[in-house]
């Protein structure tokens, strides 16, 4: 699952992951991306920290509320001056990180570590 | 889904038709660990696991160790190509499986 | 042109519509936090995607105004009307940038230079010379042979955090072969311990690469939090053992065998055999024969390679010398450093009695005489009071053996980490520091983390944590003490308070407050006392240790993830830097350091609340004291005084003080208080003016506290 507010983000991983052979579902923030889990298994969720309507950090705080999904990783982006984010992330349950920009390779690298 | 169990005075025979990842490694245990503790001889069939991780691992090597521990009898069997590549990745395929995974096995049928 | 530009150019138009519309709601309502988190969000968002395009024209625009945006955001910066003016041309600014980025031409070098100069304009900072620091290159370790050694060891929570330990071994196939590999499951517990959530998994891997430590690093780098992770070539195996001791502190050399185990190129049993064998051999018949030293055994024994132990050995004899060269140091008495500093201290008032005579004189030629010997006078005092500044960490380090043996007592497992050793302070402040720490270690130790069945049942690795750190910050250090332990149980803390009076049950009072509270003299909430602490002695003690020392202490705690204790203490006890006010006549000093802003006489910023005690200075809303009132000095008479404000804080506490005159900022000696003046409350030490006149320095932390009570108890 990809949540970002930036469609062109969304459009660059989505991309990216397809090509990879994963199954994709977007969300534009965190409130979308709770609505979009339908107790399906998901296997990793990629998601942006600044967000409108629910942040990221909201997010994954949530996500590991939910018993079906609270051992899914999860890699959030972030920017160079997003890094003091980084702590709270991690104790909301995000392990792991992508800082923006990234390039297309940079993020499958990431996931494959998590998910391969 | 899940565990299918079959057993009787001394064995049992687990049929895992699941997943054995970090989401189902605690209601595995659940199932199992009560499980050694009756039987004499536990057998688990993996070939209809659909997607296994180290948890999953971890929950097969803990069961190994119990029964060890127990003096039961314990064997895996017929490991769907996942599990049996994780195995070999983690160099656990000599421990954890038989030598000859088919061989003339006239253990209990399952299915 | 492609899809995804396209969806780049129309995301970016929507993201810079909605900027503008945000910036014209905020005309009509300004602060509004949505609308400002809209502007903040559109530049943000703008950033990020033109970074994964690579147009780096536009991040380069668009960060410097997402940055002001997000002081905007956290109240740092006010977004008047001239900021909002910019904020629109920034945003047609962007839109250009954007435009001509996607056109394919390039970007304009006007259009660039035109979007620096809004830059400066806005930020006050050049943009023009900027340019971006080139990535440090990783250095790649040179090493002969294409064999690592990686060790895992999976954290308990590994698995509950996503992180799967075979995925990551999988990708590692990536970059290179996987020789071998031994998966170790010696840690997983009897059925009855097992938590099938929890890891308790290691793995040994021999890898076949050409990729770089860093590399290989790299792969492990999301699980950096949940393993330990270690990666040796190993021909490279031998060197580290060398670098770590290397590393041994020096007065770890007295014992070969130890220096060895330290580092871990010999086991205990390795140790204890060849010790076993060397008694044995003194005992022998041939008694009498030179009895081999331990070194030469582990040889014998192959559990250590001859040079590690020529290396040891050298260090050893290296650690004497070193010894032996410190004795050469000239060693002072700290009464004699005292009285020099007391006459720096003197120097500097004699120094400002000068200048102030030349400028009454009207001495024109003589200021810059006096000019050049204030700057000497400066260095001296600066040269002075390095003389008795300390590194902390030797305090800090001889807290090892505390934890070792606390631990050991208690039957927990404790690690400490020390980090900002080097930091030094004011000899005396140390000195006077090693009580309270000890305290407060010692509390962390007994209280704070967990036995080991408890953590593990926490989820938590067996083993705790406690940090020891230092840092400057702004004039103070700042000493903290860290737990990964229980964390502190603020109901129970509130319920003891309670139950001894010390507060009302109706009060409402802030999770920090409470916190605080357990400083307050009879508090302690271990319900049976342990042989440590616990017996509600101390903790009001290193409370009044700190308050001497003009220092603060702020405890931070969340249950289960542990107890952090921040202590700021200033620089050095004897010479401030100062600013001085006037209240009803008298002069007194406040430690510039602790001063965030004056505020003039009959400014529109602020407005006091006499009834609630508050002032509300632009919609911050704070403690406030009236000098003269608090401090109870007769009125002069000057009743319509016109009062100014100085807004003082220490860490996060803050709050104002109205004077009457606003003198500005000088150098000032403390001088300990008369016994007359002890009595005082608010106020810590006196200082002689150049004048000669007499100002009394403030406690600031007190009036703060005083204040803060004041405005609760309204």
């Amino acid at each position: 699952m990809v949540v970002d507010d930036s469609a062109s983000i969304r459009q660059v991983v989505g991309i990216a992951l397809k090509g990879a052979g994963y199954k994709v579902i977007e969300a534009c923030d965190g409130r979308d991306a709770l609505s979009k889990l339908n107790g399906d298994k998901i296997h990793l969720v990629i998601s942006d920290v600044n967000m409108p309507n629910m942040d990221g950090i909201t997010f994954v705080k949530e996500l590991k509320q939910n018993p079906r999904y609270k051992f899914t990783p999860v890699i959030m982006l972030t920017t160079e001056a997003g890094r003091d984010k980084m702590a709270e992330g991690k104790a909301a349950g995000a392990k792991a990180w992508v800082v923006k920009p990234f390039q297309p390779p940079q993020m499958l690298d990431a996931v494959a570590k998590l998910i391969m | 889904m899940g565990l299918e169990i079959k057993q009787d005075e001394t064995r049992a025979v687990v049929d895992v038709q699941d997943e054995m990842t970090i989401y189902t490694a605690a209601l595995h245990w659940d199932e199992l660990k009560p499980l050694l503790a009756k039987v004499k001889a536990i057998e688990i069939n993996l070939s209809a696991v659909s997607e296994i991780d180290s948890a999953g691992v971890q929950l097969l090597l803990a069961l190994m160790q119990e029964s060890e521990r127990l003096h039961n009898q314990f064997l895996l069997r017929d490991p769907a190509d996942e599990v049996q590549a994780l195995l070999k990745l983690l160099h656990l395929d000599q421990q954890l499986l038989p030598a000859r995974p088919d061989a003339t096995q006239e253990g209990v049928q399952h299915g | 042109m492609d899809d995804m530009t396209q969806t780049f150019i129309q995301e970016s138009e929507e993201l810079l519509t909605q900027m503008e519309d945000a910036l014209l709601a905020l005309e009509a309502e300004p602060g509004d936090s949505e609308q400002i988190n809209s502007l903040f969000r559109a530049m943000h968002t703008i950033k990020g995607a033109a970074g994964i395009f690579g147009f780096d024209p536009v991040v380069e625009f668009t960060h410097p105004v997402e940055t002001v945006l997000d002081q905007v955001r956290s109240g740092g910066r006010e977004l008047d009307e001239a900021l909002a003016g910019l904020l629109l041309e920034c945003k047609d600014h962007t839109a250009r940038l954007v435009e001509q980025v996607t056109g394919g031409d390039g970007v304009d070098p006007e259009l660039v230079s035109a979007g620096q100069q809004l830059l400066e304009r806005m930020t006050g900072r050049s943009f023009a010379r900027e340019t971006t620091e080139p990535e440090a290159e990783p250095v790649t370790e040179a090493s002969g042979s294409p064999f690592w050694l990686i060790t895992l060891q999976f954290g308990s929570d590994a698995l509950r955090n996503g992180i799967d330990p075979a995925s990551f071994i999988r990708y590692l196939g990536n970059i290179g072969e996987i020789v071998d590999l031994m998966t170790h499951h010696d840690h997983l517990p009897k059925a009855d311990g097992f938590d099938p959530e929890t890891c308790y998994l290691g793995f040994d891997i021999l890898f076949r690469s050409d990729a770089s430590k860093q590399e290989i690093q790299a792969v492990f780098e999301f699980a950096e939090d949940d393993c330990d992770i270690r990666i040796l070539p190993p021909a490279e195996i031998e060197s580290t053992f060398e670098a770590m001791m290397e590393e041994l502190p020096e007065d770890h050399t007295q014992r070969l065998g130890e220096m060895l185990l330290a580092v871990g190129a010999i086991t205990e049993h390795e140790l204890s055999t060849s010790l076993q064998r060397q008694v044995e051999q003194a005992a022998s018949p041939e008694g009498d024969a030179v009895v081999p030293p331990v070194g030469e055994i582990l040889v014998e024994q192959k559990a250590v390679s001859r040079g590690l132990v020529d290396k040891a050995l050298d260090k050893q004899q290296r650690a004497k010398q070193k010894a032996s060269q410190e004795a050469s140091l000239i060693r002072v008495d700290s009464a004699k450093l005292g009285r020099l500093i007391n006459l720096v201290g003197e120097l500097v008032i004699s120094n400002a009695a000068v200048k102030l005579r030349v400028e009454q004189q009207g001495l024109g030629e003589l200021s810059e005489l006096v000019a050049a010997s204030e700057h000497l006078v400066e260095e001296i005092r600066d040269n002075a009071l390095q003389l008795r500044m300390v590194q902390i960490g030797d305090t800090f380090s001889r807290f090892r053996r505390v934890v070792r043996d606390v631990s050991r007592e208690l039957e927990k497992e404790i690690d400490l980490v020390i980090t900002g050793g080097e930091t030094e302070l004011d000899k005396t402040v140390v000195e006077k520091m090693t009580d309270p720490l000890t305290h407060l270690v010692r509390n962390s130790l007994d209280h704070g983390i967990e036995l080991p069945q408890q953590r593990l049942r926490a989820g938590k690795p067996a083993k705790g944590t406690l940090s020891l750190n230092a840092f400057h910050d702004s004039g103070h250090i700042v000493i903290q003490i860290r737990d990964d332990g229980a964390g502190l149980d603020a109901d129970k803390i509130r319920a003891k308070a309670e139950a001894i009076g010390l507060v009302r049950p109706d009060q409402v009072m802030t999770e920090k407050e409470i916190y605080q509270l357990i400083f307050a003299p009879g508090l302690s909430t271990k319900e049976k006392a342990s042989n440590l602490s616990g017996r509600g002695v101390g903790m009001d003690v290193v409370r009044r240790n700190i308050d001497a020392l003009r220092g603060i202490i702020d405890i931070d705690s969340e249950s289960g993830v542990g107890t952090t204790v921040t202590i700021h203490l200033p620089l050095t006890l004897a010479i401030i830097d100062g600013f001085m006010v006037g209240a009803s006549g008298e002069r007194y000093v406040i430690p510039l350091s602790m001063v965030e802003e004056c505020v003039e006489m009959d400014s529109s910023d602020w407005e006091l609340d006499e009834e609630r005690r508050y002032v509300n200075l632009r919609g911050e809303v704070m403690p406030y004291l009236r000098l003269s009132e608090f401090l109870q000095i007769p009125d002069d008479g000057g009743h319509n005084r016109r009062e100014s404000l100085v807004i003082v804080r220490i860490g996060q506490h803050k709050a104002g003080f109205v004077v009457d005159t606003l003198y500005g900022e000088l150098q000032t000696v403390i001088k300990p208080l008369g016994r007359i003046f002890s009595g005082f409350r608010g106020i810590s030490g006196s200082t002689v003016l150049g004048s000669g006149e007499v100002a009394l320095i403030l406690d600031v932390q007190g009036l703060i506290n005083a204040a803060t009570v004041q405005m609760q108890l309204h």
